[in-house]
């Protein structure tokens, strides 16, 4: 299974890399997908996987009952028509259309200034596997989005096998993003959607596994993969990278970094092609950033007086405070153009301003996080498995995937503060709830984490026959 | 989840049953049984109508005229504003290519090699056929006289 899983992202990968060389010339040749896929499985088998543990027969069934249930109407969904709603309609749908009769930009539609083209500077990962698999399935193209949803269940399911979860839980869990009412509802941002959230949410979560078990590779893919998934994912990468840094995961943190550097590079010109211009200082700056990351961390390792972890906390709590900052400086650099970031760069003299606008971003999160069950109870256990934990004096790990899910969920905000949209409600209610999806893998990964942690306390309390359990308040783990 | 771990434990395991059980619970009213009628809905109503009318902005119509009207090879000049119905013509006129009209240099009656749609529009009017957005996010069927 972890072979599959990394062998799969791996060629999504390295079918990304090549795609983006060939889409600006003739085209991307129509044996580069299964080559690409061929390259993936045949690196993959190669990479030391964990053991596998089994899992209670019953509850693995359930789970498949549960999983390929979703799987058949993602399905059917995505094959019975083209996209049914909004960003999959207006954009997702066209780029596809024009890739598959030719996989290139020089065509008319991407390369003609004045043609219509709605999100022009998207990065087109998804729209170039759905029409290279159409090119050689016609028809099947769509088969793409339900199986980012497999791949996404296999990390899941892989990361918290190789953390060694117990067994039912890791079961239980995986079914649990595999339920999560955003992604099977019908509507923008649900796997068949044509959007980009899902496979997003697969970069995130292959992000949080990397961090999660300190895996390399996979921390490596799911950096490129957030940035070729969706503009927003430039910005999950840089806090992936700040984790990695805060961290002091130096393996993490020069592999993130050269993962960046090379997809920055791999994907600014073709962005420019898009966007009929000069590729640009733009996509550099998150490589600057890392490389003055990378740099810094050096420093603060041969210079142990400076290598306190309260530095390091103090930093990471002033970020979203010196971001806003960094907005109104820099915001004004990337205004110009028709791309994602300069509609929202151009609200930048606004940034503290727009902080008015938080007290409607956190009702909305209640609403759309919590109250309409959308994410089902994704928000609610780390902060349930915290209370309990805190209640009984049980000190919970892994920082890394917390602190990651942390920045990114105070991340949705910042849409909101540099809002472009007059109608502010309007814009909650189209955008947030799908930015809140991308942190469901990670939120469900720390979870799982946190709740094994809870429950091998629970057995070791078990055995020391203490009456109350460990999540009671007299339990003698608190005084231990 | 161990149940003897006291009301702690209980707690965190009824909101992971919960969340299995919203998820699940779902499955025959919006996973299923939505899907299918939208799907349903869709293959009734064509792209054009099931997006628009999901979205309640006018336009379908509009959208639906140049589809029978105009040729496949042609480009449809489209005139700002560009929000709402708009959004949705690059996809749904295809082949035909969406074109801003400010970029068609006057006199011109090709664009990239394409012949620009001409014709009478269902108002009468005359000229190249040009798609308006309008303040309400919908579309008007106008025409650029060159």
């Amino acid at each position: 299974m972890e072979r599959i899983v990394t062998g799969l992202l791996l060629s999504i990968v390295l079918f990304w890399t090549g795609a983006c060389f060939w889409v600006r010339g003739d085209g991307i040749p129509d044996w580069w997908l299964p080559v690409a896929f061929g390259f993936g499985i045949t690196i993959a088998t190669r990479v030391r996987i964990a053991d596998e543990s089994p899992s209670p027969r019953w509850a693995r069934a359930a789970a498949w009952l549960v999983i390929c249930g979703a799987f058949v109407m993602l399905w059917h969904g995505a094959l019975s028509t083209p996209s049914r709603h909004w960003d999959g309609a207006a954009s997702f749908d066209a780029k596809v259309f024009w890739l598959e009769n030719s996989p290139t930009l020089q065509q008319p539609f991407f390369a003609t200034e004045g043609v219509f083209h709605h999100s022009p500077d998207y990065p087109l990962l998804l729209p170039m596997l759905v029409a290279m698999v159409e090119r050689l399935a016609p028809e099947f193209g769509r088969v793409v989005l339900p199986f980012v949803y497999m791949l996404l269940i296999g990390v899941v399911s892989t990361a918290l096998q190789r953390r060694r979860i117990a067994p039912l839980l890791r079961v239980a869990i995986t079914a649990a993003v595999a339920v999560t009412p955003s992604l099977l509802t019908p509507g923008g941002g649900a796997v068949d959607s044509g959007y980009g959230e899902c496979i997003l949410l697969l970069a995130t979560t292959t992000t949080a596994a990397g961090l999660l078990n300190r895996h390399s590779l996979w921390f490596a893919l799911g950096i490129t993969l957030m940035l070729a998934a969706k503009p927003e994912g430039q910005a999950y990468a840089l806090l992936a990278l700040a984790v990695a840094y805060a961290r002091s995961e130096r393996s993490l943190l020069m592999i993130g970094t050269v993962a960046l550097t090379v997809t920055a590079f791999v994907w600014e010109p073709v962005r420019a092609a898009l966007l009929h211009r000069e590729p640009s200082f733009y996509m550099t700056l998150p490589v600057v950033i890392a490389a003055f990351a990378t740099l810094h961390l050096g420093v603060v390792k041969l210079a142990p007086r400076l290598d306190t972890g309260r530095n390091r906390w103090l930093l990471l709590a002033a970020v979203p405070f010196l971001g806003l900052l960094a907005v109104q400086w820099l915001g004004p650099m990337f205004a110009e153009g028709n791309g994602t970031m300069a509609v929202y760069m151009r609200q930048a003299d606004g940034a503290f301003a727009g902080l008015a606008n938080l007290p409607a971003y956190f009702a909305g999160v209640f609403e759309f996080g919590i109250s309409r069950l959308r994410l089902g109870t994704t928000l609610l256990i780390p902060f349930a498995a915290l209370a309990v934990a805190k209640h009984c004096g049980i000190k919970l790990h892994d920082r890394s995937v917390l602190i990651f899910a942390l920045l990114g969920v105070t991340a949705t905000a910042v849409p909101f503060v540099l809002s472009p949209e007059p109608d502010l409600e309007h814009h909650i209610r189209s955008s947030l709830p799908r930015l809140l999806l991308h942190w469901v893998g990670p939120i469900w990964l720390l979870s799982a984490s946190w709740l094994h942690e809870l429950l091998v306390a629970a057995d070791r309390c078990e055995a020391a026959r203490t009456v109350p359990g460990p999540f009671s308040p007299h339990s003698r783990l608190r005084r231990e | 989840m161990n149940l003897r771990a006291g009301k702690g434990g209980i707690v965190l395991l009824a909101l992971l049953l919960a969340h299995l059980a919203i998820g699940v619970g779902r499955y025959p009213t919006r996973v299923i049984g939505r899907r299918l009628a939208e799907i349903e809905l869709y293959e009734q109503k064509g792209g054009a109508r099931f997006l628009l009318e999901d979205a309640k902005i006018p336009g379908a119509e509009q959208l639906e005229w140049l589809l029978a009207n105009t040729d496949k090879d042609s480009v449809i000049l489209w005139r700002w504003p560009s929000d709402g119905a708009l959004e949705f013509a690059a996809a749904l006129l295809a082949p035909r290519l969406v074109v801003d009209e400010r970029k068609v240099p006057p006199g011109a009656s090709t664009f990239a090699g394409r012949t620009i749609a001409s014709g009478t529009t269902p108002s009468g009017e005359r000229g190249l056929i040009t798609l308006q957005g309008t303040e309400g996010k919908g579309l008007l069927l106008t025409t650029r006289t060159n």
